[in-house]
């Protein structure tokens, strides 16, 4: 950047000092902000990045050998991976955890959010508590979650006393149970994440066109509906998708909790990467799925990011302020 | 039928009193300004009336009904917002038409209606833009269509101009004034600035610290205003206010200061002596060249503006002076040249030292 803008300022009039001085703070700064995130690409990301690929195209078992004699199989174990009936229901596995859970982690954060972003007393307690869950570490919930959720356990038990019957579901022990039990451990753990976001986004939307609709004679559902809704709608596209981002590598409650059992029920995409690489050591199969995963992940958030780019603009048309450009007459 | 009246209304934000026991009727048709500098409670009486906030003590009357408790929607009002307030996701159409809907009339008549409003303040060529599109001076007027189309018994309308430039403003003003003559509607109008008060209203409500200061037609206002406060605030330039002190001698009553000495009109012969204000709008002091006048002084700057030429006087005090003379006639005076000036004596207010006025000059 401002190697090019050299040439360009020599055409026209010298530079002052003042300029001179002030192009050279803005290029220092923006090294001292890129340095870090750059040093971190080219020395841990980079180096990572390449032995990944290198062990995805050799055959590498741990205890045959060293990695560095490996036999080279082209993209035999990308093939193999593909064609994996237990990777694609993995993937399968995880795609539903992540959307499941972040269609509740929304509602629940968005529900809370609504209720609180008027101003009232006691609101900084009710702030606290809904943040606690996102504060826990998830295999604290998960051993937690353990608990409180075997069959006889306290949660069965309260259960069964207040509704009077008879209420033992298997939450961990049922293969049918497993994934939704802790699609819902996932969204107790981050709906607050949703709630943080949603609350700022609705603490933010000004609040006339929202007293002028009220005077217009809407009624509340209206209001939510033809004003806050599609004005918060950049917002609602930011909540879901880091939520769905991160569900998506979702591993410490599902492992610690099941190890993806029972059965397979709970194997997801992180699990059985992890699984393949240490359990069974087959480094250069996990590397291949790692691989691929990435590709996935790097599909949905190009896509990810289009939404996010187009709701950005479709924010900035709505509040560009009118004041902003010359007024002709009216 | 719109007859509003506030009833010892009181509104306060924990230790901050806003609105101070204010009691006033507002007719059936009138336009009403409440106008004081910022944080003077004008606002916030105006949101008690729309609903949006509730008074601590006291009561609002819409005809005869108390509406403390009734939800804005019920109140038959509508209200112009200062900024932002149009639906950024809606056309302009579908803007004008929302309260249409939220009223359940049908479609046909909606848009009768809309194209009746829009004409009606010149936005019909707006209808299919989005509000992004359309200038400050253009939103502003689709925000009073809004308003229009479902046909309030009252407008309410907080500062809707102050975020446009003094061209545009003044163009809307005209038309807030042609509405009202043509509807023949209430209007509650609140600003800060003194001249959109004296051109818009029938009568003109001072607020000051949460408390009305004097109520009155513009002319009145301008011409009788019960205190410093109101004399600084209304008038542009506003009034000279000079601080010195009343000598009461036996032939008569003088008012002097650091540079400035003059003979008081006889209605002032019971005015106590001591510290006091004398006050005299800029177009009360007669500029003379022949040295002929009440008191000389040296000139610190000359505004030539075209149709008048305004001359600011050291006065002794940081603030200037000020006197207006007609045309170009005085633009050639040099900086610190002499200059003597003439009072008009029936124009002259006198203020204690509370800044209550002192006698009643007329």
């Amino acid at each position: 950047m401002s190697v090019a803008a050299v040439p360009a300022a020599q055409v026209q009039a010298l530079p002052s000092t003042r300029e001179l001085s002030r192009r050279r703070a803005i290029t220092r700064f923006r090294w001292s902000i890129l340095g870090p995130l750059i040093a971190l690409l080219v020395f841990v990301l980079m180096p990572v990045l390449f032995l990944q690929l290198y062990f995805s195209l050799h055959q590498w078992t741990v205890y045959l050998g060293t990695w560095w004699d490996a036999e080279y199989v082209g993209l035999e174990l990308f093939q193999e991976v593909l064609t994996d009936p237990r990777f694609g229901w993995a993937v399968v596995r995880s795609l539903s955890f992540a959307t499941g859970s972040t269609i509740g982690c929304f509602l629940i954060g968005f529900a809370l959010a609504y209720l609180m972003y008027k101003p009232f007393r006691g609101q900084a307690f009710y702030y606290i508590i809904f943040i606690l869950p996102m504060l826990t570490v998830p295999v604290v919930v998960a051993y937690t979650a353990e608990m409180m959720l075997y069959q006889s356990g306290p949660l069965n038990d309260l259960i069964t006393r207040i509704i009077g019957i008879e209420f033992k579901p298997a939450w961990l022990t049922n293969p049918h149970i497993a994934l939704p039990t802790v699609m819902l451990l996932e969204i107790w753990n981050w709906a607050p994440f949703s709630f943080i976001i949603m609350l700022a986004g609705l603490t933010a939307i000004p609040k006339e066109p929202i007293e002028a609709a009220e005077i217009l004679g809407a009624s509340k559902w209206r209001i939510f509906w033809e004003v806050q809704l599609p004005l918060l709608r950049p917002v609602i596209f930011l909540a879901l998708v880091l939520r769905f981002l991160e569900a998506m590598a979702e591993f410490p409650k599902t492992w610690a909790l099941l190890q993806g059992g029972p059965g397979t029920a709970t194997e997801t995409l992180p699990v059985y990467i992890f699984l393949t690489t240490w359990q069974y050591f087959q480094i250069s199969k996990g590397a291949a799925m790692s691989y691929i995963v990435m590709l996935l992940m790097v599909v949905i958030v190009l896509f990810a990011i289009r939404l996010l780019r187009r709701e950005k603009r479709s924010l900035d048309t709505m509040y560009a302020k009118a004041a902003a450009r010359p007024q002709e007459l009216a | 039928m719109a007859r509003i009246e506030l009833c010892n209304l009181t509104k306060s934000f924990g230790a901050v009193v806003a609105v101070k026991t204010l009691n006033i009727t507002i007719e059936d048709g009138e336009f009403v300004v409440f106008v004081g500098p910022s944080g003077c409670g004008k606002t916030t009486t105006l949101r008690m009336i729309a609903g949006f906030e509730d008074p601590t003590s006291g009561e609002i009357r819409i005809g005869d009904r108390v509406v403390n408790d009734l939800e804005p929607r019920d109140r038959g009002l509508g209200m112009v917002f200062q900024t932002h307030a149009l639906f950024p996701h809606k056309t302009i159409r579908q803007n004008i038409e929302f309260g249409l809907r939220m009223k359940k009339v049908p479609p046909a008549e909606r848009a009768q209606r809309v194209r009746e409003v829009a004409e009606m303040v010149h936005i019909s060529h707006l209808l299919d833009k989005m509000p992004a599109q359309c200038s400050g001076g253009e939103t502003q007027r689709v925000a009073l269509a809004r308003t229009l189309v479902t046909n309030p018994s009252t407008f309410l309308l907080d500062e809707p101009l102050s975020s446009l430039d003094a061209k545009l403003r003044r163009e809307l003003r005209a038309e807030c004034d042609r509405l009202h003559e043509a509807l023949k509607r209430t209007f509650i109008y609140v600003t800060h600035d003194q001249e959109e008060a004296m051109t818009l209203a029938d009568r003109i409500v001072v607020m000051r610290a949460g408390e009305i200061v004097q109520t009155g037609s513009p002319m009145e206002i301008y011409s009788n205003p019960v205190n410093y406060f109101v004399a600084d605030f209304f008038g542009s330039p506003s009034m000279n206010l000079v601080a010195g002190e009343v000598l009461q001698e036996s032939s008569a009553s003088r008012f002097r200061s650091a540079r400035f000495e003059v003979a008081l009109p006889k209605h002032f012969r019971t005015a106590k002596p001591g510290a006091t204000t004398l006050g005299i709008r800029p177009e009360h002091v007669a500029v003379t060249r022949d040295g002929k006048g009440d008191v000389e002084l040296p000139v610190r700057l000359v505004e030539p503006l075209g149709k008048d030429t305004l001359l600011y006087f050291d006065s002794g005090t940081e603030r200037a002076f000020v006197a207006v003379t007609e045309g170009l006639d005085m633009a050639d005076i040099k900086v610190g040249e002499r200059i003597a000036l003439s009072l008009d004596q029936r124009r002259i207010y006198l203020f204690d030292d509370k800044g209550q006025r002192i006698g009643n000059a007329k």
